[in-house]
Formats: C-alpha cells, sequence, structure tokens
C-alpha cells in the first residue's frame, strides 16, 4: 500500500533563498538514459526558447503557426476566429462564479473609438417587486475599472466616431446623448407622443437621423437639427456611408433624401406617398422591409420578402436586374426572416447577403438572448457579455482574457441550476465531500479554494459568530474544481 | 515582448512539477498538453505567479511570461475537466458476453480461478437477447455498427457453439436492421486451426494473452493437462499474422521473471508481426491472491529496457496506466455503463466481475436479464458506478498523472476497501514521467505541446 499522498502541486522547489535566472533545459542532446542521468544538460536561456515558442520552432511535426501556439482551449479545435472561441455559457469562457458587471443580461455594449472605454447596457427586470438593472456603464480599457453608472433601460449603445460622446436607444423609444466623459446628458429625442422609431449614426459620427412621425436629422454634438424636418414618415432609415444620402422606407414607400442639396431624389417605380400614407405599425411588416447604401454609395438596395429594388442614388433611376441576378441560396420566406443586408462590393458588382438572428455577422457583432459580443473598431479586443450580466474582455488575436469587468458592488452569481459546485454529499466510499462555493463567496470551513487563478484565498474578518471564514478572491474567469474536506 | 497590459499573469492551468535530479523539475500542465524540464528557479517564478507574486526582476523582458503563455500555462482562461461525472448515458451498442467460466489452461495466476469453480456456460438465448438489445439501441441511435466482444473469465472458445452462433445471430440481426456487426474476442490462443481459422473470417480483432518466451509461456500458461501452450500458441500468432488480421498481447510479469520481460518482448517482436504488447505486473487475485507481487521498481526497469527493444523493432510496449495520451476521469468502462453479460444473464460493469459469485459482484453487477429475455437495470447502483471516477479520489488530486490512469482500475480500489493509493501508482508516474521525457525530448528537447489537432488520442478501455 501507498499510504504518500502524491503531491506534485506547483509549488515552490529547493528554496534557499537564492533567485537566479528562470532557465529550461535542453533533452536534445541526451541520449536513452535521460530517466537516469541529466548532468550535462545545456542550458538555454528563456529569450531564445520564448523566440523559439512563438516563431513555432523547437519541435518536430507539431507546430506549424504562432496562432496555434497561443490557441486558447475554449472551443473545438476547428474554430479559428476567436470571436467565435468565447461563449456565453458558463464553461466555454465564463466561470458560473465569475464577478459581474451588471446585475441582469446585457443587451448591448460599444467600444469607444480610440479603445478608451467599452459602454454596456443592461435590461431592466424584477427582483421580487424591486425594479433592478436597467443601467448603462462605462468601463475604462485603461484598468478595467468602472467610470459611470447611468440609470436608464436602453436596448442599444453607440461611441460615434469623431466625438466623446455617448449615443443609446432607450425602451422608452428616445435618443438620448451624454458627455462619455461625464456622463452628463447631452440632449434627448423622443416621447411618450413623438417616439422614435428607428436611428441611424452617419459614418463620420456627425450627424443622427430618426424617424417616427416625421424623419429628423440631427447634429449629433449639440442636438440641433441639421436640416428642415423632413415631411415624411418611415419605419427605418438608412445613411450612406459618405453622409450625403438617406433613405426612408415605410411599408407603402421608399424615398431618397439628398442631405447636401436638400431634396428629395425621385425614385423610378416608387410612387410618392400619399397624404394619407402612414407607416405601418405592424411590427411584422415593419420587419421584413430594409434598406441598405452599396459601399460606394452609388446604389440603395431595398429588400421586402427577397431582394425588391435596386436605384442609382445619382438619378433615382432603377436598375434592371436579370433574373440570374435575383437568384437566392435561401428560399424567400427565409430571406423574409433577415434582420439586416450586408452589401460587399466585389470586381464584378455587388455581393448581398441577408444575415440571420442566428448568423448575424459575427465578424462584427452578435446579440441574441444569451448575450452579446463586440469587437473594437481596431480589431484588437472583443467583449462578451453573457445574461447574467458578467463581460469578459479579451484579445482578438489570441483569444485570451484581458480582464473580466465587474462592479465592485455586486456579488458574484448565483450559479445556474446544475451548475453550482456548493453541495455536500456522500459518496461511494462513504466519505462525506464538501463542494467549494462560487469565487467571492465564504468557503465551507476547512475546506480549500483549488482555483487556479486566485492569487490567494484571503481571510476575512471574523463573523460575529467567531467563525473565521475564507474568501477566495477571484475576480478573474476562474477553473474552480470542487475540493474535499 | 513586454506584457502591454502590466496585470498580473494569472495560472491558468493545472500545473504540477515532477522532480528530477540535481535542481531541476518537469514543469507540467496536462489538460494543456504542456512540459518542459525547468531549473528551479523557473518553477519558482512560476510558482511565485501562482501566488499573486511576479517577480520582474528575473525575467525583466517577459521572456518567460510569453513562453508560458505561449504553452497556455498564464492567461489562457479555463480548462476543460475531462469526463465530469454525468447521468447523461446513451444506451449501450456494444455487448461484451461472458460466455464461460471454464478453461483449458490452468495459468498460475489465473484471476478468475478458471477451471475451479462450478462450470456455468451462457445459453444462446441469453446470448442473442443482449445482442438483440444493442443491435436495436444501435438502430434508434442512428448509429451504424454496434459491437459484440467475447470475453472471460475462462476462455471464450471453451463455450464454441454460443460464440460462432450467437454471432452468426449479430450478423443476421445486423442485416435485418441495415447495420453493421463488429466482433472482438479475448482469448488465450491456444486453439484449433478451425477456431484460428473462423476467427479470422469473422471477427475483427483479438487480444491474445500472452507471456512472452516459450519457457515462460510453458511455466505461467499450461494446459488442464500440465503440458505448454507456447508451440500452439505461437502457430495461432502465425495465423493470424499470414492472415494480416489485427491483434494485441497481452504479457502478465511475475516477480520471478522481471529479469526476463525485455527478452521476451524480443522474443515476440522477432517471432510475429504485434505491433502493441501491453505489459502488466500480475494482479494479486483469483491464483496469485496471495502470492508476491510484482508491482516494484524492478518492474518499471524492466519495463523500460523492454520498451527499448521493442521501439528498436518499431513496436510499442505500453502498461495500461501510463497513458498520457489519454486524458480522461474514466480508467474504463466500468464507470461509462460497460454493458457486459455473465453466463447467468446478469449485467456487469467490469471485466473481472464475470459471474454473481466474484467479489465486489454487489457492486459491480447492475442489472439483469429476466427470463423472458427483459433487461432490467438497477439505476442506484449504476450511478454509483458512475461517481468512481478519478474525480472523486482524493488521493489522487495531487497527482500529475491522475487524467492518465483516471484513478486505475475501481475494481482494485474498492477491493482494497480504501482510497490511498497502490504500488501501481509508482509504476504509473514513473512511466508517464517516462513518457513526457521522449514527448519533451522528440519535440526538440526544450518542450512538449502537441498541435491537437495532429494528436491521437486513445479511447477509454481501448487498451
Amino acid at each position: 500500500m501507498n499510504e504518500l499522498l502524491p503531491r506534485f502541486e506547483l509549488t515552490s522547489v529547493y528554496e534557499d533563498g537564492e533567485i537566479g535566472r528562470p532557465e529550461l533545459i535542453d533533452l536534445s542532446e541526451i541520449g536513452d538514459d535521460f530517466q537516469l542521468s541529466r548532468r550535462n544538460f545545456s542550458r538555454l536561456t528563456m529569450a531564445t526558447v520564448s523566440c523559439l515558442v512563438l516563431a513555432g520552432c523547437g519541435r518536430r511535426g507539431h507546430y506549424k503557426s504562432h496562432k496555434a501556439v497561443l490557441r486558447p482551449h475554449l472551443s473545438p479545435p476547428t474554430s479559428t476566429s476567436s470571436f467565435d472561441r468565447w461563449d456565453f455559457a458558463p464553461g466555454t469562457g465564463f466561470s458560473p462564479s465569475a464577478r459581474r458587471a451588471h446585475v441582469a443580461r446585457i443587451r448591448d455594449m460599444a467600444f469607444c473609438p480610440d479603445r478608451k472605454y467599452l459602454a454596456s447596457a443592461s435590461e431592466e427586470k424584477m427582483d421580487g417587486e424591486v425594479k433592478i438593472g436597467g443601467e448603462i456603464k462605462i468601463w475604462s480599457l485603461e484598468n478595467g475599472a468602472l467610470k459611470h453608472k447611468i440609470k436608464i433601460d436602453a436596448t442599444s449603445v453607440h461611441f460615434p466616431a469623431n466625438s466623446k460622446i455617448l449615443v443609446a436607444y432607450c425602451t422608452d423609444q428616445a435618443i438620448r446623448v451624454w458627455d462619455s466623459g461625464t456622463a452628463k446628458m447631452l440632449w434627448r429625442q423622443g416621447s411618450s407622443s413623438d417616439v422614435v422609431r428607428d436611428y441611424k449614426l452617419s459614418k463620420d459620427g456627425r450627424i443622427i437621423a430618426t424617424c417616427g412621425a416625421q424623419v429628423i436629422i440631427w447634429d449629433l454634438q449639440h442636438g440641433r437639427s441639421a436640416s428642415s424636418k423632413l415631411s415624411a414618415k418611415a419605419d427605418s432609415i438608412a445613411i450612406s456611408g459618405n453622409g450625403r444620402y438617406l433613405a426612408c422606407i415605410a411599408k407603402n414607400y421608399v424615398r431618397l433624401w439628398d442631405i447636401l442639396s436638400t431634396r428629395w431624389i425621385t425614385l423610378e417605380d416608387e410612387e410618392e406617398p400619399t397624404p394619407t400614407s402612414t407607416p405601418d405599425t405592424s411590427s411584422d411588416n415593419r420587419q421584413s422591409r430594409g434598406l441598405a447604401f452599396t459601399p460606394d454609395d452609388r446604389f440603395l438596395v431595398a429588400w421586402n420578402d427577397g431582394l425588391d429594388a435596386i436605384w442609382s442614388t445619382e438619378d433615382g433611376g432603377k436598375v434592371e436586374l436579370d433574373s440570374g441576378a435575383l437568384r437566392h441560396e435561401n428560399s424567400s420566406s427565409a430571406v423574409s426572416q433577415a434582420t439586416t443586408i450586408s452589401i460587399d462590393e466585389k470586381p464584378h458588382g455587388y455581393s448581398i447577403t441577408q444575415l440571420f438572428p442566428s448568423t448575424a455577422d459575427t465578424s462584427v457583432t452578435r446579440s441574441d438572448e444569451a448575450g452579446v459580443k463586440v469587437i473594437s473598431a481596431d480589431r484588437k479586443l472583443i467583449a462578451i457579455g453573457n445574461k447574467e450580466g458578467q463581460i469578459a474582455v479579451v484579445h482578438q488575436s489570441s483569444g485570451l482574457l484581458w480582464k473580466i469587468l465587474s462592479d465592485p458592488t455586486l456579488s458574484p452569481p448565483e450559479a445556474p441550476a446544475g451548475m453550482t459546485n456548493k453541495y455536500t454529499r456522500v459518496d461511494s466510499y462513504g466519505h462525506k465531500r464538501t463542494f467549494t462555493q462560487p469565487c467571492g463567496a465564504p468557503l465551507p470551513p476547512g475546506a480549500i479554494c483549488t482555483c487556479d487563478c486566485v492569487a490567494t484565498s484571503s481571510p476575512a474578518p471574523v463573523h460575529s459568530s467567531g467563525i473565521t471564514e475564507s474568501h477566495c478572491t477571484c475576480n478573474q474567469i476562474c477553473t474552480c474544481v470542487p475540493v474535499y474536506r | 515582448m513586454k506584457d502591454i497590459t502590466g496585470t498580473l499573469p494569472v495560472v491558468t492551468a493545472e500545473t504540477f512539477v515532477i522532480p528530477l535530479d540535481g535542481d531541476s523539475s518537469i514543469v507540467y500542465a496536462p489538460l494543456r498538453r504542456a512540459a518542459f524540464v525547468a531549473n528551479r528557479h523557473l518553477v519558482n517564478f512560476l510558482a511565485a505567479l501562482s501566488s499573486g507574486e511576479w517577480r520582474r526582476d528575473v525575467d525583466p523582458e517577459d521572456h518567460a511570461i510569453e513562453f508560458l503563455r505561449g504553452l497556455e500555462i498564464l492567461d489562457s482562461g479555463p480548462e476543460t475537466v475531462p469526463d465530469l461525472p454525468s447521468n447523461k448515458v446513451l444506451p449501450p451498442t456494444l455487448v461484451t458476453l461472458f460466455l464461460t467460466n471454464a478453461c483449458n489452461l490452468r495459468c498460475v495466476y489465473c484471476y478468475a480461478t478458471a477451471g475451479e469453480l462450478k462450470r456455468e456456460t451462457m445459453d444462446l438465448a441469453t446470448a442473442q437477447a443482449a445482442i438483440q438489445f444493442v443491435a436495436q439501441n444501435a438502430y434508434h441511435r442512428g448509429e451504424k455498427l454496434f459491437e459484440v466482444a467475447y470475453h472471460g473469465g475462462g476462455e471464450p472458445t471453451q463455450n464454441w457453439d454460443v460464440l460462432i452462433g450467437s454471432f452468426r445471430y449479430a450478423q443476421l440481426l445486423a442485416k435485418d436492421l441495415g447495420l453493421t456487426v463488429r466482433g472482438t474476442c479475448a482469448t488465450n490462443g491456444v486453439l484449433g486451426r478451425p477456431q484460428v481459422d473462423w476467427i479470422i473470417a469473422n471477427l475483427a480483432g483479438a487480444s491474445v494473452s500472452c507471456d512472452g518466451l516459450p519457457e515462460v509461456q510453458d511455466a505461467n500458461r499450461p494446459t488442464v493437462a500440465g503440458r505448454g501452450t507456447s508451440k500452439i500458441l505461437l502457430q495461432t500468432l502465425r495465423r493470424f499474422d499470414e492472415a494480416g488480421f489485427p491483434y494485441g498481447l497481452r504479457l502478465t510479469v511475475l516477480p520471478n521473471q522481471i529479469d526476463q520481460l525485455a527478452d521476451s518482448v524480443e522474443f515476440l517482436c522477432q517471432a510475429t508481426a504485434v505491433q502493441r504488447i501491453q505489459a502488466e505486473p500480475v494482479y494479486r487475485m483469483g491464483r496469485w491472491e496471495s502470492r508476491s507481487a510484482a508491482e516494484s521498481g524492478d518492474f518499471v526497469a524492466g519495463f523500460r529496457e523492454a520498451k527499448k527493444r521493442a521501439q528498436r523493432h518499431g513496436r510499442e510496449l505500453f502498461f495500461s496506466a501510463a497513458r498520457v495520451d489519454s486524458l480522461s476521469g474514466h480508467f474504463c468502462h466500468a464507470t461509462t455503463d460497460l454493458f457486459a453479460v455473465t453466463p447467468r444473464g446478469s449485467v456487469s460493469a467490469c471485466f473481472e466481475v464475470y459471474s454473481e459469485g466474484c467479489n465486489l459482484a454487489s457492486e459491480f453487477l447492475y442489472g439483469n436479464l429476466s427470463a423472458k429475455g427483459e433487461l432490467c437495470f438497477d439505476i442506484t447502483r449504476q450511478s454509483r458506478l458512475r461517481e468512481l471516477t478519478v474525480h472523486n479520489i482524493d488521493y489522487c488530486r495531487g497527482c500529475f498523472a491522475r487524467w492518465h490512469c483516471a484513478g486505475d482500475c475501481p475494481n482494485k480500489r474498492l477491493a482494497q476497501k480504501d482510497t490511498s493509493g497502490s504500488e501501481r501508482c509508482d509504476i504509473t508516474r514513473e512511466l508517464c514521467k517516462d513518457i513526457l521525457l521522449e514527448r519533451i525530448r522528440d519535440s526538440g528537447g526544450l518542450f512538449w505541446h502537441p498541435d491537437p489537432r495532429q494528436e491521437r488520442h486513445i479511447a477509454v478501455g481501448e487498451d
């Protein structure tokens, strides 16, 4: 019987107080008897080896690229994008016990163009009879600290280009604009009698267009109307990439406004709205019709249960499409479920792609009931928020975690059903086993936290009961495993 | 490359330190498939990081940090713990039939003391009912294949009529259901020519017990009449080789034969075309229960020498628990609902519990086949078996080999009535350590961290 417990855990060895240079030992020149003798090892410096790791050298037929060296173990090996490697579910990136940024599901997030801030918006929900959540939080991306909290129930947030403001579309169907540095509200648009049905920001961050009872173009910085209100009602709008054109769409018509010359451009075959034409208020119809400009702004594309029409923005002339051009991979019923379309310029024309809720362009953003992922404009960071209110920021290139954003006033979430690691049971050997609690929670007396990413299990103040508890201080994605007493 | 974030690197891998000699140690992160040999300063640097201390003065350019990140030991998110206990188990599509406890040999160490107990043989109806169960499972699961394996306690070919009759039934059933059946057997190889021909023609593989040098084989594994079996066994293996029939050899080492292990392996490599040989120290059970153990440092030394010989012939010698290619919570299928049927129709989760009279039958028999041919399972017992994984063994918690041996044989663990380790643990650790050093050396000498897409993983129970 082997009575001695095997103790091979990571711990200091041959500790004599001497601090020396970390070195690897090279086995390449050792013969078959290396199990017994390792006295003639040549030593390499870590610098050399680090270069070898990063260059994918130092091995025979194992590595092919630097990327392979840095692969995270968060996804099947077939996945190549770090965007896909992190998922919202516990165990696929998030620990159920990681600290939280919000108390409720993350609805939307946005990176500041200069990547100094991240804004996150959570939904509002009822906790008993108390409303909780419904907040926008602004985080510093220099150290992950929470900078500002704004109590508002927003569905989407944006940092427009070339400005220091934050724009949010809220559940009361109003647009609100804040100074992102001070969290002071600058202006709002929309009220209960004049709701904003859709809005678009121009790429240069200079203007925002809203639609509802009327279409309005705003100077984003100051909240002033940048042009006269357009006498049109619309369900949805689009702004061309160069900021020159504004298109409006309702159930019955499509219209194109030249912002520069402040005039409507007549679209061929598109009837002018009659005074009685009103936007369709049924959400089904609104969702099935959409607009987009081609990347070079030369054409306006409308779809409605399939590709609807393409017009030239120059003169409103309709582009003739032969049947081949209208060929779709998907059936028309599938096309009608598209939430948006993506248009890419190709050498032979344009590639028009319908994006569906489940396959929305993951290289840019993804948002659903489970959570939301966004990537920074310089494509260096990805933020992932989940329905537990947790946010992870990871490096896009490697998929490695940079930081878990946490609001220090919030406790970690309760582990979802089936995921708890806090319980006591008797196993087949008759041993009573106590499992740890989630990170941040008091550990059961006598238990030890074996979480690899926690620096220490720090002693907490003595309770009034006289019992001293240890708390896991982990605030990173953690690898806590059950431990036993 | 300097760390740009300035945040404390986090040790995100379960990392072990395996002392070598002098001041060097293997640093091993099994779930990251990463290992290297480090001097004590590197070990201590990493240990300090895990305690929240970043000794930047000894690594001012962050080379060690980048290296450790490259191996996914730092800052790489959570690890996937293998095979967390789950009750989501699919109905089996593989049945193991213990056809009989009778045997034509009287091996000196037989774990089943075959031939000494009242003879039990499985009838055809029992075999057919069990086969029908897995065939239907495969059909309903949309699988293309189901498997039938023939195994001990005794020699399965001693119930020859039921063996060939049941496999014929399996073939017909497979045809009816549009499936394929794959058959395998464990055998002592002391077979008549027609039996060998039938096995080659019908089965997909065999595991043959064979102790190596003729004098060792004859001493350890005589016939009922006490005659040697090496000659007839070699005839069987040569027939297998001529037909290109896939088989593996399982070699049992007695304490007084450790010195001959290398010669035995050499002999088998020269005399046969076998590719994989499993060598195990004799189990102290059955006829060898009260005899001396072979689980010792001598076995490790003998194994190392034998392994070198096998490698010279391009063959593989392995020990069942030292499987660095495997990351698992399960040593064998006992914890994943092995569906084996005894001659009397009980359902067993363990190859060593082949009848109702075996030790630990109350632990490993978890169902039975009724007279009507219906299968009933004891769900409570089945759930208990599923918990016998390495996740639940305190003793293994600090061991670097725990995801490889997965706690070793649950039957032997329960038999020893405590959860501390055995001498087998020492063998496992030594041989795993050897494999790690080999891997590091074969990967260029500095570190081992293979691309998972190019790795060969061994499934549980494959050995």
